[in-house]
């Protein structure tokens, strides 16, 4: 008798399930705990993927020519860019919003301390901390820094200087001299070290600075005056070892026109007396601008003079602690590192930054544009780092010609995977570990760029949060920098373009404009020549060289 | 006399074995499983914001089609300012209380509190309306409704008379 359809399947189920055996249990409990074990060991995404998707805002009306203007999130259109620090004089209500400030409020809150929501001290101030090499880790009190700030302050103003131009390496002296000459009324002008003598003396007479701090034996002294004899103060910094030297000794033929005089010699004469309290200048007088040098890399005789004023460097200060995810800002139980020269301006603000946060700062004279990695972790464990492209390019080509292995790749390749999900990969096995490594490119000027993958890869290379940032020289602080918590890669691996930068500061905004070479042709122009507005910008409005574009992301990156 | 009381051959065990058709359905199973988990996913996205609107110049010919009619945009001018009002499109566009604003130089009518036909300027190649005859109080008005609409809605270009867009594009 012909059986049904039914009981013909029930045969084939049943002579199916006839084959069950020892493996079939096996295969059956592999699969069930394949699909409870992500129930048990499910991590979320470290920030709303959503929150990826569109990074800044942008305005509803556009310039014909133009594109939209961009803004950061914290500061959308219609409401004024962040322009200071907020900073609340004692008697001052606690609701108002305080004034903008400027450094001398910056140190002001490095003696102050961290401070807890009602005002009270609860832990003690940041520490500045000298590196030198591998011999000594030097911690200095911030009562000392105050001590030698007021005795330099002092000494330049008893001279009447009103510029001088700052040549060292990173060390506390050079904070030293940045803090005593702007509460003294002195213009700072930081000079790039290790460059030859004429691109100094070029600098020295452009910017027409009568006095300079020079780390001792750094530049040779009578070529120096023979290239510009209006020079007339100079300041030694010896290190410890070559203290001994005779480093007053006037070249012959100068006489009595030019004062030298050794740091050390500065600072001993008033050790005894107490000059550990902040100078007594009001809030009102003005505080001088600050000028910065940069050199271009690819023609050392050409260097651009920046003016900033103490209102674009609050507000790329101000700006750069609120651009950190509030459980991710710097407190007082980070030390930041900077490898790279404080004379960037860009390290100088996020330094700054850590200072007015109450982190402890170390300074390595080692530091430089191509310092090695592992020097940071010399002698000491720095928790955020400053390092340049080149530094991180290095670093991860050395990483990946040493991961040959099978099993190193397949444990990177997971742990990249988990980075693509969104949240960080513990990473255990990694002894010298940031939490957070700052990383720039500057427009127009030669350095590496980093691609996205190579930012990824980074990010398990070293353990740490990577944040990618775009500057240039009129612009204090950044232009635009990643989002902490941005982990993606969308880089098509045939064609490796330079990372992307995140979204613009809340310290300014930006446009895209039509130039000659480059004619809108979408509904919505996204390509262009960048246009940077707002209080962080020297003269209020600088123009980057490049065609720059903007992502579907809304976020800021290098057009073809 | 042993090898007659050999029974039957015992049954021919079968082997365990992988490849049995239940365990080859399971394995493909599994491998579907683990390729979806470890496909890589596209990073999530949001829909498309709407394109900015281009900042324009007006003249009150090219400003008129702009009155909420087949799908437009509804625009309105006042003192020289062309704002969207297409939010408010029950107030200004076709079948509403102020319907006559739309596409038009609303500036008179808003400071005399009118919306009849000749608070607009009849010949749209002319001169814009000079505002004469507004008193103080007419002028007051006005202020307040310019500053009404600037908090409220979007500034998407600037009025000029016809002879004016002649001449800067001449």
């Amino acid at each position: 008798m012909s059986s049904s359809l039914l009981q013909q399947l029930d045969a084939q189920l049943d002579s199916l399930f006839a084959g069950w055996n020892i493996y079939t249990t096996l295969i059956c409990i592999v699969l069930g705990l394949y699909l409870v074990y992500p129930l048990f060991y499910y991590t979320e995404p470290d920030t709303h993927p959503m929150l990826l998707a569109r990074q800044s805002s942008n305005s509803y009306v556009r310039q014909p020519g133009e594109s939209a203007i961009y803004r950061s999130l914290e500061t959308p259109h219609g409401y004024s860019l962040k322009s200071g620090l907020n900073v609340k004089d004692p008697g001052a209500p606690k609701w108002s919003s305080g004034r903008d400030g400027d450094l001398r409020d910056i140190w002001a809150q490095v003696l102050k301390g961290p401070t807890g929501p009602d005002g009270n001290p609860n832990g003690s101030p940041g520490k500045i901390i000298s590196v030198l090499g591998k011999e000594e880790v030097i911690e200095h009190q911030t009562s000392e820094v105050m001590h030698d700030i007021n005795s330099l302050g002092h000494h330049l103003q008893s001279h009447g200087r009103r510029h001088v131009a700052i040549y060292l390496p990173n060390s506390v002296e050079m904070v030293v001299s940045l803090f005593a000459a702007t509460l003294y009324g002195v213009t700072p002008i930081l000079v790039p070290f290790d460059h030859p003598v004429h691109v100094i003396a070029s600098i020295v007479r452009n910017t027409k600075t009568d006095c300079i701090i020079a780390a001792a034996g750094s530049l040779p002294l009578d070529g120096l005056l023979q290239l510009y004899p209006g020079l007339k103060h100079v300041i030694w910094v010896a290190e410890r070892s070559s203290r001994h030297m005779d480093w007053n000794e006037v070249p012959e033929g100068v006489g009595g026109k030019v004062e030298i005089i050794v740091w050390h010699e500065i600072v001993e004469e008033k050790r005894n007396s107490a000059l550990t309290e902040l100078p007594s200048t009001s809030s009102e007088s003005p505080s001088p601008n600050v000028i910065t040098i940069s050199i271009s890399a690819t023609d050392p005789e050409k260097h651009e003079v920046v003016e900033f004023t103490q209102k674009n460097l609050v507000a790329a200060v101000a700006a750069q602690i609120s651009a950190l995810p509030v459980s991710q800002r710097l407190g007082p139980s980070d030390i930041l590192l900077p490898l790279t020269p404080l004379t960037d301006q860009y390290s100088l603000t996020v330094t700054l930054a850590a200072l007015f946060s109450n982190s402890s700062i170390a300074l390595s004279s080692v530091s430089g544009l191509t310092a090695d990695y592992v020097v940071a972790f010399r002698s000491i464990t720095p928790s955020v780092l400053i390092a340049s492209t080149q530094t991180l390019s290095t670093l991860h080509s050395e990483k990946a010609t040493a991961q040959a292995g099978l099993m190193q790749k397949i444990d990177h390749w997971r742990r990249a995977r988990s980075l693509a999900a969104g949240s960080m990969p513990r990473v255990a096995g990694i002894t010298a570990k940031p939490r957070l490594i700052y990383t720039f490119e500057r427009a127009a000027s030669d350095s590496t760029s980093l691609t996205n993958s190579q930012v990824s890869d980074l990010r398990v290379y070293t353990g740490a949060h990577i944040i990618n940032a775009f500057t240039a020289t009129g612009v204090a602080g950044a232009i635009s920098q990643t989002n902490l918590f941005d982990y993606r890669t969308c880089d098509d691996l045939d064609s490796p373009v330079p990372a992307h930068y995140g979204p613009p500061l809340s310290s300014v905004e930006i446009k895209l404009i039509e130039t000659p070479g480059h004619k809108s042709t979408d509904e919505n122009f996204v390509e262009g020549q960048l246009i940077v507005e707002g209080p962080a910008v020297a003269g209020g409005t600088a123009t980057i060289d490049g065609v720059m574009k903007i992502t579907d992301n809304n976020t800021l990156c290098y057009g073809r | 006399m042993a090898s007659h009381e050999a029974g039957p051959p015992p049954p021919a065990v079968e082997a365990a074995t992988i490849t049995s058709p239940i365990n080859l359905i399971l394995l493909a199973l599994l491998f579907v499983l683990v390729y979806f988990r470890l496909r890589p996913a596209a990073p999530q996205t949001l829909p498309k914001a709407p394109d900015p609107i281009v900042f324009r110049t007006f003249a009150p010919p090219d400003l008129k089609p702009f009155n909420g009619e087949g799908n437009m945009p509804v625009y309105l001018a006042v003192r020289g300012k062309v704002f969207d009002v297409t939010s408010g499109r029950n107030f200004y566009g076709p079948g509403g209380p102020y319907e006559n604003f739309a596409g038009r130089d609303a500036t008179r009518g808003l400071a005399c509190g009118s919306f009849d036909e000749d608070m607009l300027t009849k010949d749209l190649e002319g001169p814009l309306d000079d505002l004469k005859g507004l008193g103080v109080d007419e002028l007051q008005a006005l202020q307040d409704w310019e500053d009404r609409f600037t908090e409220k809605y979007l500034v998407v270009g600037k009025l000029i008379s016809v002879g004016e867009k002649q001449m800067s594009a001449a």
